[in-house]
């Protein structure tokens, strides 16, 4: 009995202890988010789509003002509700998209409150061409993704390259940011990449006919004209999108500023691919002269003339080096730099020899470059005699 | 050999019914301002085996600054323990067993949410004729303290808790029970009980 009575004590004290209720901890983690993804039917691969602004209902709140996303977008959720629409306005067009979840609130203590936990996710409506759920259970905050995007191929993006050829055999050769006052097609009435300064240009030709005119209007080589020709093969590629016009047999041709203009890809794919790449030569008559102890920001400059041309260079700007055209037709160039605070006069003199690179771009070559004359107090000090494309340092002058 | 026989039979017949109830949960009543509750059982031997039958009554109020929870319910358990002392003259117990639990029960829950993006909103929900049942395993102590009065404890596991889902929130409290998110549970009573013989 007594042996009973210790057992009974002992065990009680202790299971006491841990009969104690317990109140859970704070579960911050709230899956009220639903990731979205945009993507292209015809690769199923991430779409990269400008956004001008999503509204959710329930806030005025606008989500991913003027921005271009590439991957997974994510929106909240109210966890209140049992449905919220989303009005996405892309820079596509505006669509919109009901979506129905179940939201459970999940008491855990007085000072925690309640969690909610969302499921059931769905789409009741939209106006996109197609949707996929993935996954029915909201995420929280950069948890994932829920719901696919789809939209049917676009057939008609016709895809330039602006590229430089340098004086070698590679054929491609590099990315040519040009500046642009803007592009534009002959059957619409919008410019395309007003002021720009651009290496690639994606424009929309004529699904209606077979041929769209394409006007480049280039701020330092003037206007081109490309007279783009095609032909157009309907098919049905997926259910949705229903028959659609795909381009293929591109061929081109026009007046231009550009020294070569190739076809590419004589089809249009989505994600576009190049279809036609516009080259310029390399220009292998620049020499460059750099300004020797100009402040940061530079010397200014009011001109730069010369007496083969009439053309002006450098007018009233701020610069630590000069990269000037060399005549060549002559053996001699004089240039007269004018800044504000002094006009001095420098003439070069050079080898020439003429070179055909990529079948077409025939080019003067210049070597053994010298300084004929000078008005600088300081001699020029050469630093390369023969000239290079992209160029390099050929002399150093000094304003003194 | 006849004599044998009938001392065989008659040693399953009971001897005896416990009545009791729960102190802990008494003693909660005045000690924990979240809970209300009692609980009563009874038990009955037949030789080592004995039938065990529970029944509570359960009340939870939490209340915090704009949220709250409360529930209301009844429970109760069945089952089975076995007495591991066999040769104590007293019948004094060191037992395992077993118990199905099953409880009704009403839930409220009042909160308010001030999401940044959707703005302020209270609401108040109920789960009203919610259902759950668990199993447990059972270990305790009976022992004779003065006459007909009985002391013990029962631990017990609680596991595998059913819980409805229909409700217009997520089942947090079963009576019985407890936190309906936790899978297992620790439980304890410390009994009081008086037993009326029934044959000697």
């Amino acid at each position: 009995m007594r042996i009973f009575s210790q057992i009974l004590i002992f065990c009680i004290s202790g299971l006491l202890l841990g009969s104690c209720y317990e109140d859970p901890e704070c579960i911050n983690l709230r899956n009220d988010f639903v990731g979205i993804t945009f993507k292209k039917l015809f690769d199923r691969k991430v779409d990269t789509v400008g956004i001008v602004g999503i509204k959710v209902s329930g806030s005025d709140e606008v989500f991913y003002e003027l921005v271009n996303a590439g991957g997974t977008i994510e929106l909240p959720l109210n966890v209140n509700s049992a449905t919220q629409s989303i009005d996405f306005d892309l820079l596509r067009g505006s669509f919109s998209m009901l979506l129905g979840y179940t939201s459970q609130p999940q008491f855990e203590s007085k000072d925690c409150g309640p969690r909610f936990v969302l499921s059931g996710l769905k789409v009741l409506q939209h106006d996109y061409d197609s949707v996929n759920v993935i996954s029915s259970v909201p995420v929280a905050s950069g948890g994932g993704n829920n719901i696919d995007i789809y939209r049917c191929p676009i057939t008609n993006n016709l895809k330039l390259a602006f590229r430089q050829l340098y004086a070698d055999e590679k054929p491609n050769g590099v990315e040519l940011k040009e500046k642009f006052y803007g592009m534009s097609m002959g059957y619409l009435p919008y410019i395309f990449y007003p002021n720009s300064e651009i290496g690639t240009a994606v424009l929309p030709i004529n699904t209606e006919s077979n041929s769209t005119s394409i006007l480049i209007d280039s701020k330092e080589n003037g206007i081109s004209t490309l007279n783009v020709s095609y032909s157009r093969t309907p098919a049905s590629l997926f259910d949705v999108c229903g028959s659609q016009n795909f381009i293929n047999d591109i061929q081109v041709s026009g007046t231009s500023s550009y020294d070569i203009i190739k076809v590419q890809k004589d089809s249009i794919t989505d994600p576009p691919t190049t279809n036609i790449a516009l080259f310029r030569c390399p220009r292998t008559n620049l020499i460059e002269l750099t300004l020797k102890n100009a402040p940061a920001n530079g010397i200014l400059i009011k001109k730069v003339s010369t007496g083969y041309s009439t053309e002006l260079f450098y007018q009233d700007s701020l610069t630590s080096k000069l990269v000037l055209p060399l005549d060549p037709t002559q053996n001699t160039t004089a240039f007269t730099i004018e800044s504000e605070n002094f006009t001095r006069q420098i003439s070069f003199g050079y080898i020439r020899n003429t070179k055909t690179f990529h079948d077409v771009c025939d080019q003067t070559l210049f070597s053994t470059v010298k300084v004929l004359s000078s008005d600088f107090t300081t001699p020029p000090i050469a630093l390369n005699d023969s000239i290079q494309f992209p160029t390099v340092v050929n002399f150093e002058i000094t304003n003194d | 050999m006849a004599q044998k026989a009938d001392t065989v039979k008659g040693k399953y017949l009971p001897t005896g019914i416990r009545f009791g109830t729960d102190l802990i949960s008494l003693a909660k009543i005045p000690l924990a301002d979240q809970f209300d509750g009692w609980e009563v059982s009874a038990d009955i031997d037949f030789y080592k085996y004995y039938l065990t039958v529970e029944y509570g009554s359960w009340e939870r109020t939490i209340i915090g600054t704009d949220k709250g929870y409360s529930n209301t319910g009844n429970y109760f358990r069945v089952g089975a323990d076995v007495n591991l002392l066999l040769k104590d003259p007293d019948k004094n117990m060191f037992f395992v067993g077993l118990r199905y639990g099953r409880s009704t029960y009403d839930e409220q829950l009042y909160y308010t949410v001030d999401d940044a993006v959707f703005g302020s909103n209270s609401t108040a929900l109920n789960n009203l004729g919610m259902t759950s049942g668990w199993a447990e395993a059972t270990l305790g102590l009976r022992v004779k303290i003065w006459k007909e009065l009985w002391m013990g404890y029962t631990a017990r596991l609680k596991v595998a808790p059913s819980v409805d889902t229909g409700g217009g929130f997520i089942v947090y409290d079963i009576p019985g029970y407890g936190l309906a998110s936790k899978r297992s549970y620790w439980g304890f009573n410390y009994q009081l009980y008086w037993r009326i013989p029934v044959r000697n």
